[in-house]
This record gives C-alpha cells, sequence and structure tokens, in this order.
C-alpha cells in the first residue's frame, strides 16, 4: 500500500482523487441503504412498543436536541468525561509502558499484580467507585482511566522492547544521557505502539463512560439514553444513540488519520535509509 | 549458563510476588485499621469469595453469568467469522459497506440497553443479544481485513485446479484468516465480559454484575469486592482457556513466525 502511496506522481494524483471521490459515492450510498433498511424494519412492523421510529423523526430529534441544549449537553458531558479520562490514560500509560519496558526489574515487579487487575471487566467496577469517589462526572474519568491504560501501558512496553537495542547503544556511544536517549530514540521508536493502543483505549473509553451514566444515572449519552426511554420519547432515545454512535466513528476516523500520519513518517524515513 | 538464566527467573518471580504481598499487606493493614471507609480487608473478602463459590450464589449469581457470556461470545463469534469472510472474499462489497458497518460497529453497546429492554424485556435472550453484537463486530472486521489480505492469485490457482467456491474458500482462505480471526476473539472476549456485566446491572435479579451492583446498595462491601474478584478469575480463566484453544489451533502459525516458545 505505501509503495503505491509513494510512486504517485502528479500524473497519477488526478486519477487516485478521482478513485477515492468513487469511494466516499459508494459508502454515501451504502449508508443510505442502512437508513432505508431501518424505515423497511420500521415500516415491517417487527419492533413494538413504540419503538418503531421513522428515521425523519429521528433526524429531527436530533436536530431540535442539539438546538434545544438537552442532547448537546449530555453529549459534552460525555466528550469531557472521555478526553480527560483518555488524557490521563495517555500519560499514565505511556511512561509506565516505557519504563516497564525499559527495565526488567519494573517489568518482573509489576507483571503479577498487572496479570491479576486486568482481567477484572471494568465496568464491575462502577459499583466501587461510586462507594469511594462518590458521583459526578469524575466517576466516569476515573473508570475510564482504570479500563483504558490497559492497552496503552501494553503497547508501550512492546513498543520499546521491540526497538533495536544497537540504536540505544549506539546513541550512547554518542554521547546522549539517559533522558535524551528516552527522548530522542525511544519515545519516537515506540509512538507508532503506542498510537495503536491510544486507538484502541478511545474506543473501549467510549464505551466504560456511557456505561457508568447509564449505570450511576450521571449526566451523558448513557443517562439520556434511558432518561428518554422512560419518558416515552424513543425518537430522543435514537437521537442519542445515533450521536454516540457518530462520535465513535469520527474519533475512529481521527486517530486512523493521525496513525498514518506519524507511521508514515517513520515507515518513510526507515525506508529511505535501508 | 542455563543454571544462571533460571536462577534469574526465579528471582523475578519472587519480585513479582514480594510486590502483591504488599500490595495485599496494605489492602489488609487499610482494612482492618479503618483508615479508608468502606474498605473491608482482604482475609475477609477471600472468605466472601469462598461463600460465594460454595454457597447458592454460585447458582444464582456465577453460573447463570458463566452461561449468558458464552452463549453470547459464541454465537457472536460464529456470525462474525462467517460475515467477515465472506465480505472479504467478495472484495468489491467493501468500499459500499464500509463505511456503515464503521458507524455501526463505533455504537457503544451500552447505550443500547434501554432499548433492549424496552424490547425484549429484562430477559436472558435480551442480555445474550447485546454480547452477540459486542462479540461480533471486532471478530467481522478482523476476519474480513485477512481473508482480503489473502493472495487473489492462490485462490485463482485453486480454482484452476478445480476447486469450488466453497472449497477455496474452505482450504485456502479459510487457513490464512484463522490468525486475524484469532486476534479479533480474543478483543470479543473482553467485551462480551464486559457487556455482561453491564447487561446484568440493568432490569436484572441474577448475575455477578447484579450481584455487584446489589451489595453495593446494600453496603454490603465485602460482597462486593468478593463480587469483583470473581470476576477478575472469571476473566483470567476464559483468557488462559482462550490461549489453550488458539495455541491448538494455530500452533502452525505461532511456529512459522518463531513464537512457539512464547
Amino acid at each position: 500500500m505505501t509503495s503505491t502511496v509513494q510512486g504517485g506522481v502528479s500524473a497519477s494524483r488526478g486519477a487516485a482523487e478521482s478513485s477515492r471521490a468513487a469511494t466516499v459515492l459508494k459508502g454515501a450510498v451504502g449508508a443510505l441503504g442502512l437508513v432505508l433498511l431501518w424505515q423497511l424494519i420500521v415500516e415491517s412492523g417487527v419492533l413494538k412498543g413504540g419503538l418503531d421510529v421513522p428515521v425523519w423523526e429521528i433526524a429531527s430529534s436530533i436536530v431540535t436536541g442539539f438546538s434545544g441544549g438537552e442532547l448537546a449537553s449530555a453529549f459534552l458531558s460525555t466528550v469531557q468525561a472521555w478526553a480527560t479520562g483518555l488524557a490521563i490514560c495517555v500519560l499514565l500509560g505511556s511512561s509506565a509502558g516505557i519504563m516497564i519496558g525499559l527495565s526488567r526489574w519494573a517489568d518482573a515487579a509489576t507483571r503479577i499484580v498487572v496479570d491479576f487487575v486486568r482481567p477484572i471487566p471494568s465496568v464491575a467496577l462502577v459499583p466501587v467507585v461510586v462507594v469511594f469517589f462518590g458521583i459526578g462526572i469524575k466517576v466516569q474519568v476515573i473508570l475510564v482511566v482504570l479500563a483504558s491504560v490497559w492497552p496503552v501501558l501494553f503497547n508501550a512496553r512492546y513498543g520499546v522492547q521491540n526497538i533495536d537495542p544497537r540504536w540505544i547503544e549506539e546513541s550512547q556511544l554518542m554521547g546522549l544521557g539517559r533522558l535524551a536517549v528516552i527522548r530522542r530514540v525511544i519515545l519516537p521508536g515506540a509512538l507508532p505502539s503506542i498510537l495503536t493502543g491510544v486507538r484502541t483505549a478511545a474506543s473501549i473509553a467510549i464505551i466504560v463512560a456511557v456505561a457508568a451514566e447509564l449505570i450511576v444515572g450521571s449526566p451523558g449519552l448513557g443517562y439520556f439514553v434511558n432518561l428518554m426511554q422512560q419518558a416515552v420519547r424513543p425518537a430522543d432515545a435514537y437521537a442519542g444513540i445515533v450521536v454516540a454512535g457518530m462520535f465513535g466513528y469520527v474519533v475512529h476516523l481521527g486517530l486512523g488519520w493521525l496513525e498514518r500520519r506519524i507511521v508514515g513518517w517513520q515507515l518513510a524515513s526507515t525506508e529511505g535509509r535501508l | 549458563m542455563t543454571q544462571r538464566l533460571i536462577d534469574r527467573q526465579v528471582v523475578r518471580l519472587l519480585a513479582g510476588l514480594l510486590t502483591m504481598a504488599i500490595v495485599l499487606g496494605v489492602w489488609e493493614q487499610a482494612g482492618r485499621s479503618g483508615s479508608v471507609a468502606f474498605l473491608p480487608p482482604v482475609s475477609e473478602v477471600a472468605r466472601e469469595v469462598w461463600t460465594i463459590l460454595s454457597g447458592p450464589d454460585l447458582t444464582n449469581d456465577v453460573l447463570p453469568s458463566v452461561g449468558r457470556a458464552l452463549a453470547g461470545y459464541l454465537i457472536g463469534g460464529m456470525a462474525g467469522c462467517l460475515c467477515g469472510v465472506l465480505l472479504g472474499y467478495f472484495r468489491r462489497l467493501e468500499p459500499w459497506v464500509r463505511p456503515s458497518l464503521e458507524f455501526l460497529r463505533a455504537i457503544p453497546l451500552p447505550v443500547l440497553l434501554p432499548i433492549a429492554v424496552a424490547a425484549m424485556g429484562g430477559t436472558n435472550t435480551m442480555r445474550i443479544s447485546l454480547i452477540v453484537a459486542g462479540a461480533f463486530w471486532p471478530v467481522v472486521l478482523n476476519a474480513e481485513q485477512g481473508t482480503r489480505s489473502v493472495d487473489p492469485r492462490l485462490i485463482d490457482s485453486a480454482r484452476m485446479s478445480g476447486a469450488s467456491t466453497f472449497e477455496a474458500l474452505r482450504l485456502v482462505v479459510w487457513p490464512a484468516t484463522l490468525p486475524f480471526i484469532f486476534a479479533g476473539l480474543r478483543t470479543a472476549l473482553g467485551i462480551a465480559l464486559v457487556l455482561m456485566v453491564v447487561s446484568e446491572m440493568i432490569a436484572s435479579t441474577s448475575g455477578l454484575g447484579y450481584l455487584v451492583l446489589q451489595s453495593q446498595r446494600l453496603y454490603a462491601m465485602s460482597q462486593m469486592f468478593a463480587a469483583v474478584v470473581i470476576l477478575g478469575l472469571l476473566g483470567y480463566g476464559f483468557s488462559l482457556l482462550f490461549n489453550v484453544v488458539e495455541r491448538r489451533t494455530i500452533s502452525w502459525y505461532h511456529q512459522q513466525k518463531g513464537l512457539a516458545d512464547v
């Protein structure tokens, strides 16, 4: 795949652009198909109990929800908890992962504890966190950290352990200090792997944030959907679900783009040297 | 040389156990002294774990949870394999359906729970359906990616030697896709357990998720911690089992990559 990108001279750029336009168009047709499929399900009468909400009602619920503020504020609460938790995960997970990756002793000392803590399904900790930290946005943030720190940590460790040891030795021979080696050799070397971890962490974080809102009843999309369902406003409940899916999709695309930019840069630079 | 290697491994294991012992010791001390409100000592939690596993809670809460998770995981995983391989095999389908699939996958499934309860009630069917949906997505996407990574010339040569589409799928595509499918199944395992717990916390009267939430509401702290510990053990057990199955099924793949001893 990279070879075609690299080989892409300006003459073939037009062709690449038109094929990208075709891909977008096909995707849009597929999305339209999905909308029609939903409408077909609604018309068929499979869904009962007021759950058969036509497409246009859901669409207008999204619009009014965002202009009226109810859906918008639920959405912002979820995003806030998600972003705060994920930022902490990235800092904590990558620094701990790099440390464990660099020191066999740190790895050995933490391994058993980590092996015991990690398999706990994160959502099971919702009641535990509520007991010790009360309620509010901090519950979601803490849970996001507890659930999403692992992929970042493990990928950082993996990334560090897979750096060619000769690079480290050579840079030490060239007189770089320990911190400089970490900053100039280890961090860039482990970055692609860390980014893969962040991508996994980001999607876990959305799931956990929404689940915590639903169970605890703190403001956010999870609680919003539950509230709307109980208030017999299914169109608004669906609107919340669609917004949650859109958010997840945008995050996925955004992180994919970031990863391609950074990893692509690394691929290009190493290819030049080999 | 080997003796030194073994010695070093023993020392590392001891270091790990020492950290574990310190963590448990601090927990026990904090629980006994009452310096952290609501924190039960770890010995009490351990006793409670035993009470749950040897008493009526085993059949009321633990086994139903295990059954739901397994049923949902197996159904979702198999459906995911099937759809993913077909989607990857018919390559021209991909640009049409990719954005829709990515959107559907991006919906955080717990948000569907209120609707699922309204549609199906607080039943096993509802909980298993949610777990099926959770296990499905990672497997589909990996199976699709794995199938597409098969060199089309291999499929063509199988077809030229007289294989039918089904035979080409079974003999050429399927083995090449298995490592990808297992990677997807591993992700799906964690998600299935999370959805099991969430679904048992809403409109439920049984299961480990129910037990955790109910103990918290009754302020039965050691029971709450014990249920969390059991969930951790369950997750650990499932992943051990998974490793055994994976190693048996795709041992050739690990050998090829030189990972057989890892």
